[in-house]
């Protein structure tokens, strides 16, 4: 596509930088700020530009990896049990409330000291993963 | 012992502070509002002049200059000169809500701690307050104006507190009446204090933790739009490992005691105000201490953290057991430590997102940008919980 979207980021930056910004009286500071966000946040887009889909796509299969290991392990009472049925449901269906679903799994109030144990290191090795890829897509925010 | 010793109650099942409980359910009334209208600084100078004829009772009232303020993911401020005929000309603070912010905190709770803290420690001094926002347009409160800095002026932090690095002699400085501060908070006596809106965690010795965890969970739970396994995962270590408070260890949190949230002058090195009253309530103080330390707003020299950029860990727990005589428990700060992250987890990750997709903020750009610090904090907690796996 003719401009690229990369185009159009660059020249929003330059307009912002160049024209815009110098333009806003320096006292200011809220207007400033907010317009020194803006050329942030359109440069951390021009990087990550083209990336979103592909990042999203290993996000969902690592959390899928967990979730399936959590319904092989989950033992509880009855709320685990009807939870770690939603789990199924939601694997099966590929659902965007795949996330929420884990997290009640982990969160439920009748699991098994077992299931806790087995639970933790699987969902710290895929929050690790999950954090670094995160702070990596963020990183030009500065944090 | 007045109201403070009032009953917990149970919202939905959970047990939290009463106030906080009411200020939790208020705040998912305001979800279903239209966008937030930011006003225009005439609007602003149009509905101060109202109030104060019609409120603050002031003859002829004028405001001048009157100026936005940059920072505050929360809060709307202005800065401008308020004089009248029966009213020494004073330069004064309006702090207004937006209809949503960072985080859901209530102006009546700000000022009584403000009331509560004039006489302890320097803070903005609460003129007038307009806690239903019938009259300002929004909750707010009016303070006096306190110069000063957040960090150095020089400084290429993006965000007030965030990393801040001081010179030696600046550090030494202020890190004296830091920690000289955060004691004189934590000994204030809230027995003693009559004040309706704050009620203390006395049913059992884990309620002061538990309340913290409850009323951050129920942040979490409400505000996220999606899952984060290790959110749960900490909410469930956090509720197997509520640690005890005993009632000599209670005390008034300040709840976001750290570099940034102190205002402090360039010349004199003298603190000038503490911030950002808005978290106050009666806990552990170890919550106070685990906060200052937490990493973002430290830094980290020759291997060693330094608290909120200003001191060594292990000094700034030795000094404040020394003045205090409160023994710090490792495993109560650990514990503090991932609670501190959780809730800076909800902040970013939930709670700013939320106000800034529903553009309920004055400055919705910086709640998006706020929010990815959310991944920082995530990657710290994750840390913290394995280093408690593996002891």
């Amino acid at each position: 596509m003719i401009p690229s979207a990369e185009l159009r980021l660059n020249t929003m930056v330059r307009a912002m930088t160049e024209s815009i910004l110098p333009a806003i009286d320096p006292e200011n500071s809220l207007v400033q700020e907010q317009a020194r966000l803006m050329i942030g946040h359109l440069q951390a887009l021009l990087q990550q530009h083209g990336r979103e889909a592909e990042i999203n796509q290993q996000e969902y299969q690592d959390l899928t990896q967990l979730a399936i290991f959590l319904t092989s392990v989950a033992d509880g009472g009855e709320y685990t049990k009807t939870t770690r049925n939603e789990l199924m449901q939601a694997l099966d269906s590929q659902s965007a409330s795949l996330s929420l679903v884990i997290e009640k799994l982990i969160t439920a109030p009748d699991a098994t000291t077992e299931f806790k144990k087995s639970a933790w290191q699987p969902i710290m090795d895929y929050s690790e993963k999950s954090n670094a890829r995160g702070r990596d897509w963020f990183k030009v925010m500065g944090f | 012992m007045g109201s403070v010793m009032a009953d917990s109650v149970i919202l939905n099942n959970v047990d939290l502070e009463p106030e906080i409980a009411t200020l939790l359910a208020g705040s998912l009334r305001l979800r279903h509002k239209p966008s937030y209208k930011i006003k225009t600084l005439q609007e602003v100078e149009t509905l101060l002049l109202a109030f104060m004829e019609n409120e603050a009772l002031l003859k002829s009232p004028s405001v001048k200059n009157l100026k936005r303020l940059g920072g505050g993911a929360s809060k709307e401020q202005f800065v401008f000169d308020l004089c009248a005929t029966n009213f020494s000309p004073q330069r004064c603070v309006l702090r207004m809500d937006p209809l949503e912010g960072a985080i859901v905190t209530s102006r009546k709770r700000e000022v009584a701690a403000l009331e509560i803290m004039t006489s302890v420690v320097p803070v903005p001094k609460p003129l007038w307050s307009d806690f239903v926002g019938d009259k300002l347009g929004q909750p707010a409160m009016i303070t006096n104006f306190v110069p000063g800095v957040t960090k150095p002026t020089n400084s290429d932090s993006n965000v007030s507190g965030f990393g801040t690095a001081f010179d030696k002699t600046t550090r030494e400085h202020l890190s004296e009446t830091f920690m000289r501060y955060l004691v004189a908070i934590h000994s204030v006596d809230w027995r003693t204090i009559n004040h309706d809106c704050f009620q203390a965690p006395v049913a059992d010795p884990q309620q002061a933790a538990r309340w913290q965890v409850n009323w951050w969970t129920t942040v979490w739970h409400n505000d996220k739009s999606q899952g984060l396994p290790l959110m749960a995962l900490a909410e469930q270590w956090m509720r197997d490992n509520l640690p005890d408070t005993s009632g000599e260890n209670l005390v008034f949190v300040h709840s976001d005691y750290r570099t940034g949230n102190y205002l402090y002058d360039e010349q004199s090195l003298e603190i000038t105000s503490i911030l950002d009253w808005e978290l106050v309530h009666i806990g552990d103080f170890h919550e106070d201490l685990a906060w200052a330390a937490i990493e973002t707003w430290s830094t980290v020299e020759n291997g060693m953290l330094m608290v909120s950029g200003l001191i060594p860990i292990d000094e700034f727990c030795q000094l404040y057991t020394e003045t205090t005589g409160r023994k710090i428990n490792r495993k109560t700060l650990h514990f503090y430590q991932v609670l501190g992250l959780y809730k800076s987890v909800a902040v970013c990750l939930a709670t700013s997102i939320n106000a800034a997709r529903r553009s309920h903020n004055h400055q919705d750009i910086l709640l998006s940008w706020l929010a990815t610090a959310g991944y920082k904090f995530l990657s710290d907690m994750r840390i913290l919980l394995e280093q408690e796996r593996n002891k």
